[in-house]
């Protein structure tokens, strides 16, 4: 199971803490809070949502020194802090934009431009495509309707600060605290579940989302709405779990992430293939993200280990429990039985690679057919797949992680060939020196990989040291290009190498003559 | 479907458990497949619910355990359904290896090493294909070893390389694709030497020197990554049925410390093979050879090989790569070819003598025309050294033009500028760029 502990307090506190002292645009509070984020990067949850709460909470002109951490953290740390921010980004940037002034809504939007563009040089794209492009498009709604109305004032914000909520949650004792949660989650439960059937539509299908209801978009592809259904189906199911576990942080992220996904969808209306798998593979991702089975409602089902079959099989093992689990939160069993089916069928230990039976690399060994055998390269080792590309993972947390890593790939290789830009085509460049071959690090994995993303830009980067008489090229006879280094504080010959004593341009690729 | 005409030929192929779809394409026609229902394989990889493949120039079989239905699209020059395949003996091998694996995992030793041989066109590269991807799939990385220079998979012909795979061979470009899709993970470079010829027998000398340095680099890159350690090699071979060329043979499997031996398609090199010294320490396996083996003729395999040649330059319409065009001087680059083509015969020597020359001798080439469109091996020795017959290619360059004139070459490059090693070997291997 994921021990991940959704929130640290007392990191939240005192990052809160710290947070307060960010009353202008000061870039050493900045470096040294993105430094605590960096050192945190493990509690990356708690640090974002003390950021995300000090946002929400702090008053208007406070607000753009803390965006301009966040902005610091993505582009300087990174990371964990992408993956949780993807999901949530959306609701944040627009949160705050709504309750800032134009001056700063401005400076916001520059901003977010240099997530896509890169700033000065830097990383490009730091966030998929569709994200960036939701949230403008949601601030040029904002701005639509203004023009409509007579502004966009300045919204006063409500809820609770967490920070209120820690400090009082500290008074009571522990036990107490469960029971009450334990009641408030029964009540919200119906709660919810009412209303979110009543937002639903009359034939029980969802149609739109209960805040677009009003604006039925007819142009949906039919494949739209076939998404659009099943990412209903994975936010219900998240819903079921939430209220068993209303305070899981990770769960609150997945949710927002999946809002953000319904929102993208209902808004698009002609999503391009490759997209529509990216979408999907991200929403199997994220119905599995949360393995853990609703601990509150297992409770009096006693467990000795913590192997997931066996849990499992104590869960189906008690009738009762299952039964009244499906009456609360019926996919939820379903999906229990689901999960159950395939362990039975297929033998315990099939999804290893050690087979119960040894198989001996002799030719009568080998000649024997033993049927069903293939199951463990498939459903029964690997039951996750990847849709794009038949990729098999196990299912745990490593193979998570790994479909995850998996999915980053098949993304950022759809950026380089399938982006909106035609780009040049990346090198094949030399094959790694026999030593590095031999001895591979990690180290040398991350260069040779942005060795293969780089795309091939004219080489401004090969630049000399600026000669007191203007030397033009030794093999054009053209003058270089002067431009100052403010890092190095001196001169360059922009596009220039030298051999020997003489100048070229790079790009003339004249060697010595 | 109401409107015919233009549109290409579509056809549902439905497949029973255990059986496969074969296809030959040539390489004026592209087919389309992609899985309708069910689980699907390509030669060990499996096939994924939303992905398009496309096919030129390939012969190939789709395989499914428990059935499938596959939607084809294009003009085949055959295309058929068979029941019968080896993939039953495939998949015992695999597991076998893999408690090998796993063995060896548990007690810190040495993984599998298994060797494919077989006569031409048996189907040694598409078992070899099946089982490194299997071995991905159950998060192995074994090395891959290319010892078949005539028909290269991971880089141009003429040369031999060791690959290590972390991920599924590519549906569609094999191989060849592999290096470029790298972007996932650390990168699986291959190292590669120069052979420069199509039989190992051609200069077996020049290749028990490279198989001896690639089973030296393999130890030590083992002794960096037990990941590896534990997966062990597998190796595929060129295809040979004489018994006289066993010996390449013979030295690679005590180099590289083979401990299976896995005999496709012929009865008379196992039986052959199973009485030699070391079977007693190899596991011996024969295989039956594929129903869907093809023979291929020699203007097939020019065509492949020249499209390899061009997917090193250019990649592939889905992952294009850029090449460049850049100048050496004669006087700044050293050609050298490693043997001797051109020996007098023995007849002229005075009696008593015999070649002085070695096999691995390695001499000095003046630049002239003949040079042109030739495949020249970028290696990594200094300028001066003359040890170059076993010293690492790190990529190739194409001739394009010998100007004589101006003393210098025109190449076409993976990477612009400067030549980043000044030793250029000699291949035999020759490829004109076709727009």
């Amino acid at each position: 199971m994921e021990a991940k502990t959704p929130i640290n307090k007392t990191l939240y506190r005192s990052y809160r803490g710290e947070l307060s002292k960010l009353t202008f645009n000061s870039k050493p509070i900045i470096n040294d809070l993105s430094k605590l984020a960096t050192a945190n990067v493990n509690d990356a949850e708690t640090i974002l949502k003390a950021i995300e709460d000090h946002l929400r909470f702090s008053v208007p002109n406070l607000k753009l020194p803390a965006f301009y951490l966040l902005d610091s953290i993505v582009k300087n740390v990174g990371g964990m802090y992408m993956d949780l921010l993807y999901g949530r980004l959306e609701r944040i940037f627009v949160d705050v934009w709504k309750t800032v002034d134009a001056e700063v809504r401005a400076k916001m939007e520059r901003t977010l431009r240099t997530w896509r563009d890169g700033f000065d040089g830097g990383p490009k794209n730091l966030f998929p495509e569709f994200v960036l492009r939701k949230i403008e498009e949601d601030v040029a709604k904002l701005k639509a309707r203004a023009t409509g109305n007579v502004a966009v004032a300045p919204v006063a914000e409500g809820g609770v600060d967490i920070l209120d909520n820690l400090t009082s949650m500290q008074s009571y004792a522990k036990k107490r605290a469960q029971e009450e949660r334990k009641q408030s989650i029964e009540q919200a439960a119906s709660a919810r579940a009412g209303a979110y059937d009543a937002a639903n539509g009359s034939n029980g299908r969802p149609l739109h989302p209960p805040k677009r209801q009003r604006t039925p978009d007819r142009a949906q592809g039919v494949i739209n709405q076939g998404l659009l259904q099943e990412v209903y189906k994975v936010i219900k199911k998240k819903q079921v779990e939430m209220l068993r576990r209303p305070n899981d942080i990770v769960l609150f992220g997945v949710m927002s992430k999946l809002n953000s996904i319904k929102d993208y969808v209902t808004a698009a209306s002609d999503l391009p293939r490759y997209r529509i798998n990216e979408i999907r593979d991200q929403l199997v991702h994220l119905e599995s993200d949360v393995v853990e089975p609703p601990v509150q409602a297992l409770r009096d089902v006693s467990l000795e280990s913590s192997d997931a079959n066996q849990l499992l099989s104590s869960l189906m093992a008690r009738p009762d429990l299952v039964n009244s689990l499906a009456k609360v939160a019926p996919e939820l069993s379903t999906s229990l039985g689901a999960l159950m089916a395939p362990a039975q069928q297929s033998g315990a230990e099939l999804g290893a690679p050690s087979l119960a039976e040894l198989i001996p690399m002799t030719q009568v060994s080998i000649a024997r057919k033993r049927a069903g055998m293939h199951n463990a390269l498939y459903q029964g080792g690997y039951p996750r797949q990847c849709s794009q590309c038949g990729w098999r993972g196990q299912d745990s947390d490593e193979g998570k992680a790994r479909m995850n890593a998996h999915l980053d790939w098949h993304f950022r290789r759809n950026l380089r060939t399938q982006g909106e830009q035609v780009r040049k085509a990346p090198m094949r460049g030399w094959y790694v020196e026999q030593g590095a071959w031999e001895a591979p690090m990690v180290a040398e994995a991350e260069v040779s990989e942005e060795k293969v993303n780089k795309e091939i830009e004219p080489m401004e980067e090969v630049t000399v040291a600026a000669t007191d008489n203007n030397e033009p090229c030794a093999v054009c006879r053209e003058s270089f290009e002067r431009k100052f280094i403010e890092e190095d504080e001196a001169w360059v010959l922009v596009n220039a190498m030298r051999v020997g004593d003489k100048l070229y341009h790079a790009t003339c690729q004249h060697p010595v003559g | 479907m109401t409107s015919v005409g233009a549109n290409p030929k579509t056809t549902d192929w439905v497949l029973g458990p255990g059986e496969e779809f074969r296809f030959e394409v040539d390489f004026k026609h592209t087919i389309e497949v992609k899985l309708k229902h069910g689980h699907a394989e390509y030669f060990g990889a499996e096939l994924g619910r939303e992905a398009t493949y496309s096919f030129s120039g390939e012969n190939g079989a789709v395989f499914s355990w428990e059935g499938c239905t596959l939607t084809v699209v294009g003009e085949c020059q055959s295309a058929y359904k068979a029941g019968e395949t080896p993939m039953d003996t495939c998949i015992n091998v695999h597991m076998a290896l893999q408690q090998q694996r796993t063995q060896a995992r548990k007690d810190d030793s040495d993984g599998p090493r298994v060797m494919i041989v077989g006569p031409d066109d048996s189907g040694k590269t598409s078992l070899a294909r099946t089982l490194v991807n299997y071995a991905v799939r159950m998060g192995d990385a074994p090395l891959f070893v290319d010892l078949d220079p005539m028909d290269a998979s991971v880089t141009v012909p003429g040369t031999l390389s060791v690959t290590p795979m972390t991920k599924a061979v590519d549906i569609e470009t094999g191989f060849m694709g592999y290096a470029m899709s790298s972007s996932a993970g650390p990168p699986d470079t291959p190292l590669v030497w120069q052979f420069g010829h199509d039989q190992p027998t051609d200069n077996a000398a020049l290749f028990k020197l490279i198989v001896d340095r690639m089973a030296a680099a393999i130890k030590r890159r083992m002794d960096n990554d037990p990941q590896t350690t534990a997966s062990g090699l597998i190796v595929d071979t060129r295809g040979f049925t004489d018994a006289a060329k066993c010996e390449t043979i013979d030295h690679a499997i005590s180099a590289l410390g083979i401990t299976t031996l896995l005999v496709v398609g012929s009865e008379r090199m196992y039986s052959l093979l199973s009485t030699r010294s070391y079977a007693k320490d190899v596991a011996v396996i024969k295989m039956a050879r594929s129903g869907g083996t093809v023979d291929r003729s020699a203007i097939y395999r020019q065509q492949y090989n020249s499209r390899t040649i061009q997917q090193y330059f250019y990649g592939t319409p889905k992952e294009p790569f850029s090449s460049f065009s850049t100048v050496a001087n004669f006087q700044e680059i050293r050609i050298l070819r490693v043997g001797e083509d051109y020996i007098a015969p023995s007849s002229t020597l005075p009696l008593g003598e015999s070649r002085k020359l070695t096999d691995t001798s390695v001499l000095p080439m003046e630049p002239d025309e003949s040079l042109t469109h030739s495949i020249l091996a970028v290696t990594d020795a200094a300028m001066e050294s003359d040890d170059v017959a076993g010293i690492q290619a790190l990529g190739f360059v194409n001739v394009t033009v010998v100007d004589m004139e101006k003393k210098r070459l025109i190449l076409i490059s993976p990477v612009p500028g400067r030549l980043p090693k000044q030793v250029l070997v000699y291949g035999n291997v020759k490829w004109m760029e076709t727009l």
